[in-house]
């Protein structure tokens, strides 16, 4: 095996660490970072055997220093999940692909002849737009289900703190995964599945020296890990056939009519997803949304709605996707809305003004068809944004979306606005997406501290209402033990007993415990 | 209307500081990879003088990988100092990304190890 100590370099950090959206900082001591193997081998056994050393090196040389350690991809998350005082190991230079042979795949494997089509095998720190990009491919004919509404982030780190978008009866983006491999420390690694969806032979664990452990418990547990069961490595994703999405956006009744409100005829739609019910949303040929978020305005009075729906088509050979992001023009600069937002804590009469100026700029109308990995592509590169949600039981949706309205006439007006979305349940013992449709608020704007007040002030009023919740763990969340404990009940403690088993050692489970996981319980 | 006199200057002075100078050029598929790098750098009498880095920045941090991203900054004090020297010397700060490297694509051979 060659010399690849090259492949793992320390950059010790003098300035506190920002997530990409700049919402967080972390005192860390520094970035291990890993690199690809410098000759480019083809991502398979070898280079991921390669990689492993130098992510075991990092881990063993940061557990010397008495550092603890948290992997990191493009550090997207809003929240400071990824954050720690001691060392970032950043995959996000580690993006190998490739699909799985059919002579690769367990007898057992449960999916169908498609199914069986669409395994692939990918790098943990590969970007949801690069997957996007190769699978979509003619070579390949393939396409996510679902994802969240911007693909920068990593595949490892988009799936351990629970990305979801808005697909009709679909789940969130780590519900693709079929398998894991799990670097439990700087010496164990497992290869993890559910008993009850083996996917591969043994050979492929053996080549890698990983472990096989088939358990639905244990993989439910980690498939949401939070970077608590140490750091993933690879996984194996589900995918389906490649289509073309047609995007329509209303903000109006008619195309020249009023305004559409979040009025009786809205509230049906919201809380039973009867499209037929409503006139401007009823689909002219009976077809069915494949993706749906309205999107409500909650500083007009009365709230005013902007609706996003696509529908499946099939793909066109003719299509040629372009991921190219739009030539930029005259328009904000990074910090202009962490400025603007200072400016509306102090003339708050502005909000609703900014709220509609905003929704203009950020909220198209115009139709277009393009493939998920087009339409799903980067909105603006960085921008310090305030996001929050709350997720709750379908036949909630209204009482929830009320309360919303609510907090925001007692603190706001903020710069917000509710974006509702739609996510199947997930077998993920930590995943938001736990109520049969589970009905996410993704409550977004503009950072300054009405929104910090807001986001403060929404799970004591859900709770009060007596409304089953969760809240996305990659986005500022009120989660603290006892509302982790109300929200999950004994997933939560077999999460916790998962993450013994898998690393039994306590110093293995303190390198990758950080401020997150003891203010909310996720450490014991 | 009650005016917060107090958040009215905080507010101003953010605007100052944040607002000095910025512009950002990147790649048309932007894909960046690891995290931010800065650079600090001072330019004297322009091209026609002196520069800290000469006639550029080699950023070896990106091994020989494309930059994704380039952010020039200049805040209030860059700003203030290439004020009072009108113009002569001016500082500023490079922030960039180093692009994301290529990897081989998959092929559709029986040879890989095991995989």
């Amino acid at each position: 095996m060659p010399n690849d100590d090259a492949m793992l370099d320390w950059v010790p950090q003098a300035v506190p660490w920002k997530n990409f959206h700049e919402t967080i900082t972390a005192p860390i001591k520094g970035v291990y970072n890993v690199w690809y193997p410098a000759d480019l081998p083809r991502y398979g056994a070898d280079t991921i055997n390669r990689c492993t050393k130098q992510i075991q090196r990092a881990l063993a040389q940061a557990k010397a220093n008495g550092f603890t350690a948290r992997a990191i991809g493009r550090g997207w998350s809003l929240s400071d999940v990824p954050a720690t005082d001691g060392a970032l190991i950043d995959l996000s230079r580690l993006s190998g692909m490739k699909p799985i042979r059919q002579n690769q795949i367990d007898p057992g494997y449960p999916g169908d002849a498609d199914a069986r089509d669409g395994l692939w095998l990918i790098q943990a720190g590969a970007y949801i737009s690069q997957i996007n990009k190769m699978i979509e491919s003619d070579r390949y004919g393939r396409s996510l289900r679902t994802s969240g509404a911007a693909n920068g982030q990593t595949i490892a780190g988009a799936t351990a703190t629970g990305t979801h978008g808005s697909a009709l009866g679909i789940g969130a983006l780590h519900d693709h995964i079929v398998a894991i491999h799990l670097l439990a420390g700087d010496s164990n690694q497992f290869w993890l599945e559910r008993a009850s969806h083996p996917v591969l032979k043994p050979s492929l664990a053996a080549a890698l020296g990983a472990t096989v452990i088939r358990d639905d418990a244990l993989f439910n547990a980690v498939v949401m890990g939070l970077g608590a069961f140490g750091i993933i490595h690879n996984v194996i994703i589900e995918t389906r056939p490649r289509f073309l999405l047609e995007a329509k956006s209303f903000d109006k009744l008619t195309d020249t009519g009023p305004t559409l409100k979040f009025d009786a005829a809205m509230r049906t739609v919201i809380e039973t997803l009867d499209f037929d019910s409503h006139p401007r949303l009823k689909s002219q040929d009976g077809s069915q949304p494949y993706f749906f978020q309205p999107i409500i305005d909650p500083n007009s009075n009365p709230p005013e709605v902007l609706v996003s729906l696509m529908y499946e088509k099939p793909w066109d050979p003719n299509h040629q996707p372009d991921y190219n992001m739009a030539a930029s023009k005259f328009g904000p600069g990074f910090d202009f809305l962490s400025v603007i937002g200072q400016l509306l804590d102090v003339f708050q009469a502005g909000v609703p003004l900014v709220a509609q100026i905003a929704i203009a700029q950020l909220f198209s109308t115009k139709p277009k068809t393009g493939s998920w990995g087009e339409l799903f592509g980067y909105k603006t590169p960085r921008t310090k944004v305030a996001s929050s949600t709350v997720a709750v039981p379908l036949n909630r949706a209204l009482e929830t979306l009320d309360l919303l309205i609510e907090i925001n006439n007692d603190i706001g007006p903020a710069p917000l606005v509710f974006g509702c979305r739609y996510v199947k349940k997930s077998p993920a013992l930590l995943a938001m997406n736990r109520f049969d449709t589970t009905f996410v608020v993704s409550i977004d704007g503009i950072f300054n501290n009405t929104s910090l007040a807001f986001f403060d002030a929404i799970a004591p009023k859900i709770e009060q209402a007596g409304i089953p919740f969760t809240q996305h763990w990659g986005k500022t969340n009120g989660y603290t033990p006892a509302r982790v404990q109300n929200a999950y009940g004994a997933d939560f403690t077999a999460w916790k007993d998962a993450r013994h088993q898998l690393l039994p050692d306590p110093a293995d489970r303190a390198l990758f415990t950080n401020d997150y996981m003891q203010q909310r319980g996720l450490d014991a | 209307m009650h005016i917060n006199l107090p958040g009215v200057t905080i507010m101003a002075s953010s605007m100052l500081v944040s607002s000095c100078a910025s512009h950002t050029i990147r790649a048309s598929q932007y894909n960046p990879v690891g995290q931010e790098q800065a650079h600090a750098t001072v330019s004297i009498a322009g091209r026609a003088g002196l520069s800290s880095d000469g006639t550029g920045y080699s950023a070896i941090e990106c091994r020989g990988d494309d930059l994704a991203q380039v952010e020039v900054r200049r805040n209030l004090g860059q700003g203030i100092v290439t004020l009072i020297t009108l113009g002569i010397v001016s500082p500023a700060t490079i922030y960039f990304y180093c692009e994301k490297q290529e990897i081989p694509p998959p092929c559709d051979c029986d040879d890989d190890d095991g995989l």
